[in-house]
């Protein structure tokens, strides 16, 4: 936690006791880099992130992340067929309890 | 909520990231995507060089709102939606509005942007105040 807030430069004491907004990220592949996907286009794009927070993530607790994929569709854009991934992910704390909910699209093209 | 108006701009934050910075975050987050470090991998893709996580800038974006909330209250949602690509060693202005006072709820629409004025990553968040 100390290294991610130092990555993203925010220097606020609070993240030596508590996770920073978007530190869950850290705990698992947010971009679920689907083999099958990588088969369409060449690179990759985040379309956009959601976080929805229920419990605070602090120092100590032990959090574990479950994936899904959502929904798949593609779209054509202004430079061919655009794939997209809608990926949820809920982390829950030692306690049973949800912290916190990530949704995501990621797109290939 | 006390001091808190609705058309309220919150007060700003201008990042300056640097690749060396991408490597650390690729680093702390897991994401090794060649596009955030390898500039002949980023132009083989059709970019212009190595761009900017989209997570970053949300993680740019979020400290802007906890620089904001402090101690006051607590962040409930938090989404980001990303427009445009960004580039290291430019800057990175980080913006927010008060768009919703309701009781202790707060909403506020944040965003990023570039040199050019250009906001190439926009979003909201919902806050609770007083806990």
């Amino acid at each position: 936690m100390r290294r991610f807030a130092e990555a993203i430069g925010d220097p606020n004491p609070r993240w030596t006791k508590e996770a920073p907004p978007t530190f869950l990220v850290a705990l698992a592949a947010a971009s679920l880099h689907l083999n099958d996907a990588e088969e369409f286009g060449h690179s990759w794009l985040n379309g956009g992130n959601r976080f929805e927070y229920f419990e605070p993530v602090l120092i100590g607790d032990q959090v574990t992340a479950k994936g899904r994929v959502v929904d798949v569709y593609d779209k054509a854009g202004s430079s061919g067929n655009l794939l997209f991934i809608v990926f949820e992910t809920d982390y829950v704390n030692q306690r049973g309890e949800r912290v916190a909910r990530l949704r995501g699209t990621m797109i290939r093209r | 909520m006390m001091n808190v108006k609705v058309g309220q701009e919150i007060p700003e934050l201008v990042k300056h990231p640097t690749t060396r910075q991408l490597v650390q975050y690729a680093g702390a987050q897991g994401d090794f995507y060649e596009i955030h470090y390898d500039q002949a991998y980023a132009k083989s893709v059709g970019l212009p060089g190595v761009i900017l996580h989209g997570l970053l800038k949300a993680a740019f974006l979020g400290q802007l709102v906890t620089d904001w909330l402090g101690d006051r209250g607590t962040l409930k949602t938090f989404e980001v939606s990303y427009r445009g690509i960004d580039q290291p060693d430019h800057p990175y202005r980080c913006r927010g509005r008060v768009t919703k006072v309701d009781g202790e709820e707060g909403e506020l629409e944040v965003w990023g942007e570039d040199e050019g004025g250009r906001r190439t990553t926009v979003g909201m968040a919902t806050v609770r105040l007083g806990g």
